[in-house]
């Protein structure tokens, strides 16, 4: 599966037991698109170009000036004037020749970055300012690709693996509009460059974490790195359960069941096999509650399911646990199929 | 007299507001949200986009268990 040379290249992550042969082939066959290659982006490059990264792409318009060397250790006092992306790439190409890099010396715009976002795996936003920021996580969460952000500000940083499957976004954690102003960006600011290698270096590691499957632990976590104190303080947001809670369950009551055209509507009884009463008035798939974990295959997502049991009280318990799998679809009937038989009596 | 809380200031606000720590009673919050309370304390905080977490979950609900809140503003520096 890997050259003799690629084995070499590799061996001191190859020996890692969460990377090994699959971890390792995992990152070469993966395409990670990098927005803006100055000071995070350095570490961000440097360690995804050594780690593997099938493909990688960079985009950035700017130019190298005197005042990134501080921080941006990809570019030397000869590169001042040429376009970052570019100079960054053969740079890199020197470090690992065997990947497949790719330089966008232009402004990501909607529309461009629209189709660059669509043609990459994972997300990687080294960028300097907050709207960026925003249209990124937009296209991100339109695409449905995760998203490793890291922000710097004088002398704290933040990153996170954001827009993972049922995770938050970064909008979740920075709402648009909670306050008029603004705060700058490093430009005019000022930043101590250790950070950006710091910061960075997070970033990549959250990058190759998600890339081999081994990121649970991190993923949707807001963390905050003081460098004044070397303090990494995390944020979350509200545990999955905690939001359900608080979010009112989707019913339907037995006369609304009775008078449904069910032949269109899939309907799922949870109740045991054999169990009374019998209903034979509608097609049904039968899971009981016990079995729901290991048979999820069968539970569609994309359209509405009604769950029913004999009172409502188990299907009611089943929601519960397949809305912290993801489902966002799904209907108790109300009264269970003791409802629907009264109904059925009722217009006898 | 109330139970003690701490509130840390992240970025741009803690330099704003010229402390990156303080501790407070549940009493001086009292009735009012978080936001109003910083609004009180801090005149001009509301102006600037902030984030609040209270004990490091994304909330703006204070409440009995409340023991920590912090207050972070996006980054926006590369």
């Amino acid at each position: 599966m890997f050259k003799e040379e690629d084995i070499e290249r590799y061996s001191r992550q190859l020996i890692l037991d969460e990377i090994g042969p699959s971890g390792q082939d995992a990152i070469c066959r993966s395409s990670v698109l990098v927005i803006g290659a100055g000071g995070l982006s350095c570490p961000v490059l440097s360690y995804l170009t050594g780690a593997g990264i099938g493909r990688l792409s960079i985009v950035d318009f700017d130019n190298v000036s005197l005042s990134n060397l501080h921080r941006q250790f990809l570019y030397t006092t000869d590169d001042i004037g040429k376009n970052k992306a570019v100079r960054a790439v053969e740079r890199l190409s020197k470090l690992n020749p065997t990947i497949n890099l790719t330089a966008y010396p232009e402004k990501f715009e909607k529309a461009s970055g629209n189709t660059l976002i669509k043609s990459h795996d994972l997300i990687i936003d080294c960028s300097d300012s907050i709207e960026l920021r925003y249209q990124v996580d937009e296209l991100c969460r339109k695409h449905n690709k995760p998203l490793v952000f890291g922000a710097i500000q004088g002398n704290q940083g933040q990153f996170a693996l954001l827009n993972t499957t049922n995770g938050p976004s970064y909008e979740t954690y920075f709402p648009k509009n909670s306050g008029i102003l603004s705060v700058e960006d490093c430009n005019d600011s000022g930043v101590l460059g250790p950070l950006c290698g710091i910061i960075g270096s997070f970033q990549s590691i959250l990058a190759l974490r998600h890339l081999i499957g081994k990121s649970q632990e991190v993923a949707g976590k807001l963390f905050i790195l003081d460098g004044k104190r070397n303090e990494l303080y995390n944020v979350k947001t509200k545990s999955k359960q905690t939001e359900i809670k608080t979010e009112k369950m989707k019913t339907i009551d037995p006369i609304s069941f009775y008078n449904l055209d069910k032949s269109y509507h899939t309907i799922i009884d949870v109740r045991e096999v054999g169990e009374e009463p019998v209903v034979e008035d509608y097609k049904r798939i039968l899971i009981p509650l016990g079995e729901i974990p290991s048979r999820l295959h069968e539970i569609p997502m994309d359209k509405e399911v009604y769950m029913i049991c004999r009172s409502g009280r188990r299907s009611e318990n089943a929601i519960h646990f397949l809305e912290t799998q993801g489902y966002m679809n799904l209907i108790n009937v109300e009264g269970g199929t003791l409802g629907f038989i009264e109904q059925k009596e009722n217009n006898v | 007299m109330g139970e003690e809380i701490t509130i840390r200031f992240f970025g741009k606000i803690a330099e704003k507001i010229g402390h990156a720590e303080t501790s407070i009673s549940t009493t001086e919050i009292g009735e009012m949200t978080i936001r109003s309370f910083l609004a009180s304390r801090y005149p001009g905080i509301e102006n600037y986009a902030f984030t609040i977490a209270v004990n490091q979950e994304l909330s703006e609900e204070f409440t009995e268990d409340t023991r920590e809140i912090s207050i972070f503003p996006p980054f926006a520096g590369g």
